[in-house]
Formats: C-alpha cells, structure tokens, sequence
C-alpha cells in the first residue's frame, strides 16, 4: 500500500498540496457567502428554514471537506511527507502519527466550533486557530464569520432603517391617501358646484337672450308707437285746422241769422204797419156805415193777414234766436273742442318726446342686455371648459387615490418584509456594531 | 160815445187804464209811433202837437198829467177829422169788439174824465169786463180843462 500509495502520490509539488485542504473548503465557504448574499438581496421574505438549510448545506459540504482530507491522510501519511526519500521511517512513522493525531484533533475542534456557531448562531464566537494546517482553515472559517457577522450588522442596520423608514412612508402614504380621499371629494364638490354653475350661466344666458329679444321688440314696439304718435299729431293738428274752418263757418252761419233775424224784423215791422192800416181801413170802413162794409171785408182780410204774417216773423225770429243760441253755443263748445284738441296735439307731441326718449333707453338697455347675454355665454363657455378639467382633475384625482392605495399596500408589504428581515437578521447573535 | 143803430163793428180801446168803446160814425186812426212836439204852457193834459196830413193835431194824454218838456213818439188814437179832431194817447191799439148788455152796477172808474163816461156794457166775449161808452167832446173838454194834479 505505501508502494501503491507512493506510486499514486500526485507530482505535484508539495506546497500546492499542502493548500489542496483549504482550497477544498473555500469552495462550501464561498457557496455559503454567495447563498447569504442571494437571499439578502430577495425582495420577498424567505422561510428561516431556508438559511438553516443553506448553513447546514455550508458547513456539511466544509465537514466532508475536512473528512476527506483526514481520511486521505489517515490512509496514506506520506502522502504529503514534506521530505520524501528520508532515511528513518520509524521516527518518520511516529512523528506522522503525532500529526495525525494533531490533525484530527484540530478538525473536530474546528468542526465542533462550527457546529457550535451553527447552532447557536452567535457570530462572535470563534475558530480556535491552531498551528497545523487547519490553522489557515480556521483562520479563513472566522474571517468568514467576522464578516458575514459584519454584513448581518450592516443588514440588520440598513433593516432597521429601511423599517423605519419605511414605517415613515406608511404614514406618508396614509396620510397621503387621506388627502387624495379628501381632495378627490373636494374635487367631486368642486364639479358639482362648476356644473350647477354652468347650468345657472346657461340660463342666464337664455335669459338674457329672451331679454335681448324682448327688448328688440320694445324697440320695434316703440318705433311703431312713435309713428302712431306722430300720425296721431299729425291727425290732431288737421282736426284742429278742420274745426277752426267749421267755426269760421258756423260763425259766418250765425251771422246770416243775424242778418235774416234783421230782414225778419223789417217784415215783421211791415206786418204791424199793415195790420195798423188794416185796422185804420176797418175803423174806416165803420165809420163809413153800410157803405165800408165791403171795404171793411178787405180790411178784415188785410188785417188777418198781417197778424199771421207777424205772427210767422215772430215764429222766424224765435227761430232764428235759437239758432243763432246754438250757434253761440256751438262756437263755444268748438272753442272748447279746439283748446282740447291743442291740449291733445302738445300732449301728443309730449309723448312723443318721451317716447323718443324712451326708445333710446330702450335701445340702450337692448345693448346692455345683447352684452350680457353674450358675457353670459362667454361663461358657460367657460364654465364647461372648466367642468371639462374638473372632470379631468377628478380622474386624475381618482387614479391618485388608486395608486395611492396601491402605494400603501405595497408600503404594507414593504414594512412586513422589513420586519421579517429585522426578525430573520435578529436570530443571530452579532453581538455590538 | 153814444150807439148808432147803423152802426157797424165796435172798436175799443184802453185809455188812461179804463176800457172805453170807440164812437162809430167818426173818423178814427190809429198811429203806432208818432212824433209829439211838446207844446209850452199846455195844460197838464196836452200832450203836445202833432201833424196830420199837414195840419197841426192836439195830443191829449188821459193817463200823465206831467207833459214830457222834449218830443216823443207815441201811439195815439186821432178822433175826427184832421183839423176837426184831436188825438188821444192810447195804451194799447184798437181791436175790435163785442159787447153784450148794460151793466149799470159797474164802478165807475175814478179818472179825470170819468165824467165823460157814459154807460157801462159787458164784453161779449167776456161777461166779467166791462166797456164804458164815452162821449168824445165832453173827453176832450175834460182833458184840456184838468189841473196839473188832478187824480188819474
């Protein structure tokens, strides 16, 4: 077997196989680094039986390590004889056993401080470093635990910090979504009042166009009413031409009463100076006896007649007075018509005037109106433009809140995972930073 | 003024407010308005003057006894023939009329020629109006003779 053993033996020279020990447990070493690395950097939390498994996974793959090496050891001590060819075997054998023995003493204290470690996950302890080859062994296994122990401090502080701030952004988030409730509401509020006033604006505006048409027909009313006016002045003033022209002619009516009234009493006159001759001739005729009785017929005759034809003047002359009262009568109630009809033609033309005036207010308010039915419109213009973005701000307001709330669950989720990285980091013992 | 039997109609007339019946068979005219010239230092009665077919006429006034000192047109009552006669102031124009029967029980008026007033008769027409015939130169003397102040 040594023969065999020797023939087997590597050509290598004998520092390279003095590190093949360490070189086969960097490599569980560093799997184990690579793995705390990795399942730090996961978003998700991790079961804490999975960084068991990934230490034990560690540490068993460094034990068979270290068991291979003994054994390969134990079966073939000079394998690694630093001086081959050496001229006394006993004390070669017995000082190979020392080592072995030495060896193997060094690799279960090292694989009981590892267990030790991993049971206890208290970082702070220590490999004892011995002064055979597993002394590079141990040194490397505490350098990995000093510094994975300084990685799980800076985790677990950066843990801390990202719990705490995280805990911030909560109640930011919270408070954030409160606002975003709030404003969503006001904007909601706000849209309703912007939609009622649009509605209020449209109606002014159609009120203010009813106004404008109204007043359009004020004006065109007014414009006739001034004509009429002016057609009634116009018709006033010929009536009063017209009356004065009957006056002058009832006037020159009462004077040809007058005049027949005169030509009356002449006849009437006649008539008396007749029926005084009649009586003379009858008187005449009596005193004549039988002789003037024929004459004294005539007389009579004479006489009769007289007194009917003073009797028909004194009929023409009572006639003639009453017309000539109601022309009297006439002429002053035509000078009373007249005065009624100059008061109404300066009545008229007053009226006229104020309808002048008042068709200029009224086409001035017909302005002012136009204007404020197209200011009106101009702010229902507005007003939808503004209900327009009030509903675009109440969308965005509303996809705020969404993602808000989305923000806040993930911020929920973030400060749990915060707290099971905080709790998975808290299992080991670290001891101060 | 006596009845004449063949006498025609009968005239009668107001004078000085009594009803006297006009004598039939003397001339009479009635004027309505004619000129009277005062006459000065007349008798009370004297009207005055006035012109008839270019003669001159005394106008004798039964009713004033003041005569008016300027000339005035008056209706007057010529008894006679122009130049024969003389006119009286009348109130009234003649009429004819109707008369009916005596009426002694009659009052005789109190005039200043009621002396000349002979008998009363009633109207025809109306029996409670009585006519007094009168004599025409004992009228005229009556008139001219009065006083100034004589009762009417």
């Amino acid at each position: 077997m040594p023969d065999a053993a020797r023939s087997h033996r590597s050509p290598e020279p004998p520092s390279r196989r003095r590190w093949l020990p360490l070189l086969a447990l960097l490599g569980p070493l560093l799997a184990l680094v690579i793995g705390v690395w990795l399942r730090a950097g996961m978003a998700r939390p991790v079961p804490r039986e999975f960084d068991a498994l990934l230490l034990l996974l560690a540490l068993t793959a460094a034990a068979g390590a270290l068991f291979g090496l003994w054994l390969s050891r134990a079966l073939n001590p000079l394998a690694d004889d630093p001086l081959p060819g050496a001229d006394a075997p006993a004390a070669g054998a017995g000082r190979a056993a020392g080592e072995v023995e030495d060896l193997n003493d060094s690799v279960i204290e090292i694989m009981q401080a590892v267990g030790t470690i991993a049971t206890s996950k208290d970082l702070t302890l220590r490999v004892p470093i011995t002064e055979n080859v597993t002394g590079a062994i141990a040194d490397a296994l505490n350098l990995l635990t000093e510094e994975t122990r300084r990685v799980l401090l800076n985790v677990r502080s950066v843990s801390r910090l990202v719990a705490e701030t995280t805990l911030a952004v909560k109640g930011q988030s919270d408070s954030a979504g409160k606002a975003a409730a709030r404003e969503q509401r006001e904007v909601a509020m706000a849209a309703q009042e912007l939609a009622a006033a649009a509605a209020a604006l449209e109606a002014i505006a159609a009120r203010s166009l009813a106004g404008n048409q109204a007043a359009e027909r004020a004006v065109q009313a007014t414009e006739q009413a001034m004509a009429a006016v002016a057609e009634t002045a116009t018709g006033v003033g010929r009536t009063r031409e017209l009356i004065r022209e009957t006056e002058k002619r009832i006037k020159r009516l009462g004077e040809r009463s007058q005049e027949i009234g005169q030509v009356v009493g002449i006849i009437q006159g006649i008539a008396e100076r007749t029926g005084i001759l009649a009586l003379n001739a009858s008187m005449h005729a009596a005193a004549a006896g039988e002789a003037g009785r024929s004459f004294a017929v005539v007389a009579d005759e004479v006489r009769r007649l007289s007194e009917s034809a003073r009797e028909s003047t004194l009929q023409i002359g009572r006639l003639v007075n009453a017309i000539r009262t109601e022309t009297h009568d006439t002429v002053i109630a035509m000078n009373h018509a007249i005065a009624q009809v100059v008061e109404i033609s300066r009545l008229a033309e007053a009226g006229g005037q104020e309808m002048g005036r008042s068709q200029a207010q009224t086409v001035a308010l017909a302005a002012d109106v136009r204007d404020i039915a197209r200011t009106a419109e101009e702010q229902a213009r507005a007003g939808a433009a503004l209900q327009e973005r009030a509903r675009i701000i109440q969308e965005a307001s509303a996809e705020t809140a969404r993602q808000l709330s989305l923000q806040a669950a993930e911020t929920r989720r973030l400060v749990d995972s915060a707290r099971a990285l905080l709790d998975e980091v808290g299992v080991f013992r670290l001891g101060d930073g | 003024m006596a009845d004449s039997p063949s006498a025609g109609p009968l005239f009668g007339a107001r004078i000085g407010g009594v009803p006297v019946v006009l004598p039939s068979g003397m001339p009479l005219v009635y004027l309505a308005e004619v000129l009277v010239h005062p006459l000065a230092g007349a008798a009370p009665r004297v009207c005055g003057l006035m012109q008839m077919q270019g003669l001159p006429l005394v106008v004798l006034d039964p009713a004033e006894a003041a005569a008016s000192p300027v000339a005035r047109r008056l209706a007057v009552l010529v008894v006679g023939e122009p130049g024969e006669g003389a006119a009286l102031r009348v109130d009234e124009p003649p009429s004819p009329i109707a008369v009916g029967g005596s009426r002694p029980e009659a009052v005789r008026p109190a005039c200043v020629f009621a002396a000349a007033l002979e008998r009363p008769v009633a109207d025809a027409l109306d029996p409670d109006r009585v006519w007094w015939h009168v004599v025409p130169a004992r009228l005229f003397g009556l008139l001219a003779a009065a006083a100034g102040t004589g009762a009417d």
